[in-house]
């Protein structure tokens, strides 16, 4: 359903992506790990062209782009077919939380307003502010920002949802509240690719972890086996750093 | 024989100044109009950095900013009346340099000159909205001109409006070059009147005065604009 390959980017004469492959199916949940540096938020980046890559094949549901003769309107179909969640949120500032859901439905899908409005509080709901549907960003918590956030991706009904550090720049206590919508999402079959620091819904929820260093997928499997057999030496070294020891000796 | 300032003649040139306030908001409002329309034009395209284009325009803009307002208008009035006067007669056209009208050829260089300005303005203003805005409405979906009418230019017109009104200010006083060429607004209008009794100082103050006062009504407006669009509150520090 997701297939990239042989993705190449480069930022002047740093190459952060050293030829990519990877396949995500429908339902898949798959979180990318890796250290800073790694490439894995330009991956994600470029699956929704907020990076261009310089070289390579994307294909997310019908649509295939090649990234080096790729067109407006070819991106423009590319993002129709996907969303993001992204660390700072960004909640269109201008908008209360339910017109932040409507956005994208009425002017990039071209829905009625009657039924993007249906839809919305549907979603606002789902994420456990119905209440919060007039209020701006400015008046929200981090966390609550980031529930909309995720509102607002899921009420695109994308083929895949994309989720760069969602909860990187939250407080601890907001964390959880984030992490449980995102496997309420997970759990009703969506499609799913996520950046994230937080093993533990890396260990609990992902179909498949990918660990990223240095450009190059250096492996990737079922949670079981990266977090707890890792193969490679770079994978165990980045494991040991992050996972509390009794943790990894499991 | 001492100074004595002619109170009666005073008021009475605050009079005449009045009167030709029209002329001066002609000579702001429609430049300032025109003028964002053109600099936004100017700052999309430099923000979009549209190939050439963009460049070009950088280096019209820095061109035109290192010119005195006065050059601008005296060169652009010449420039006109000799033009027309050369290529009229080639086409069979009516038209002759008499024709055209010293205020327009103000209008224009003030527009011009507002343009150039404004441009700067608007790029700060699209400038000053995060880049995360940009980036949610592209992830949604959105092409660059629903992004740049519903999401960017609503966030960066708060920041515009102070800018605007120093803009407007500007021009308000930069209206009162056009009377070196031959506009007749109020410096002339007030001059004028004091070119027979020579109460200059009285004329001048007059003048003054009532350009005083305008800038002082359009800080008044900027402030309550200011005021009732930070609706959406930043959220925090300033």
């Amino acid at each position: 359903m997701i297939e990239i390959k042989d993705l190449h980017k480069s930022f002047g004469e740093q190459e952060v992506l050293k030829g990519i492959n990877l396949k995500v199916e429908k339902g898949e949940v798959v979180v990318i790990l890796g250290p800073s540096g790694s490439g894995k938020t330009t991956l994600l980046r470029s699956l929704n062209f907020l990076e261009r890559a310089d070289k390579g094949e994307i294909t997310i549901g019908n649509v295939q782009v090649n990234c080096k003769h790729v067109t407006q309107k070819k991106i423009l179909e590319i993002r129709r077919n996907t969303a993001m969640v992204f660390q700072l949120y960004n909640l269109f500032k201008n908008k209360t939380a339910l017109e932040n859901i409507m956005e994208g439905l009425i002017v990039a899908r071209k829905m009625a307003k009657e039924e993007a409005l249906k839809i919305s509080h549907y979603y606002l709901e789902k994420v456990g502010l119905k209440e919060r549907a007039d209020a701006y960003p400015s008046q929200l918590s981090g966390g609550q920002q980031q529930r909309v956030g995720i509102a607002r991706a899921l009420a695109l009904n994308p083929e895949v949802i994309l989720f760069d550090e969602p909860t990187s720049a939250l407080d601890p206590e907001l964390v959880g509240e984030v992490l449980s919508v995102m496997r309420k999402v997970a759990k009703e079959g969506r499609t799913m690719i996520v950046v994230t620091h937080e093993i533990s819904f890396a260990r609990d929820i992902a179909s498949r972890v990918v660990f990223m260093d240095g450009g190059v997928i250096v492996e990737q499997g079922r949670p079981e086996e990266v977090l707890l057999r890792p193969k490679e030496e770079r994978t165990k070294k980045f494991l040991k750093r992050i996972l509390p020891a009794a943790d990894y000796s499991i | 024989m001492g100074f004595q300032f002619d109170s009666a003649f005073f008021v009475y040139e605050l009079i005449v100044a009045i009167k030709y306030i029209p002329v001066v908001l002609l000579l702001s409002v429609v430049p300032l109009a025109v003028g964002m329309i053109l600099g936004s034009a100017i700052a999309v395209v430099r923000l979009f950095k549209v190939r050439g284009l963009a460049q070009f325009l950088a280096a019209l803009v820095i061109f035109l900013r290192g010119v005195p307002l006065l050059l601008q208008l005296t060169i652009l009035y010449l420039a006109l009346h000799l033009g027309v006067d050369a290529v009229a007669p080639k086409y069979g056209l009516a038209l002759s340099s008499k024709d055209i009208s010293y205020t327009l050829v103000a209008v224009i260089g003030l527009s011009i000159h507002a343009a150039v300005y404004l441009s700067e303005v608007v790029r700060t203003a699209l400038q000053s909205v995060p880049s995360g805005q940009y980036e949610a409405a592209y992830s949604v979906g959105m092409n660059s001109r629903e992004m740049l009418y519903r999401i960017i230019l609503p966030q960066a017109l708060p920041v515009a409006i102070p800018l605007l009104g120093s803009n407007l200010i500007g021009l308000i006083k930069g209206s009162a070059i056009a009377s070196l060429i031959s506009v007749v607004e109020i410096v002339n209008a007030t001059l004028f009147e004091a070119n027979s009794n020579y109460k200059f100082l009285e004329a001048y103050l007059a003048a003054a005065l009532i350009y005083w006062a305008l800038c002082v009504l359009v800080e008044r407006i900027v402030a309550v604009l200011e005021a009732r669009v930070s609706v959406y509150g930043k959220g925090g520090v300033v």
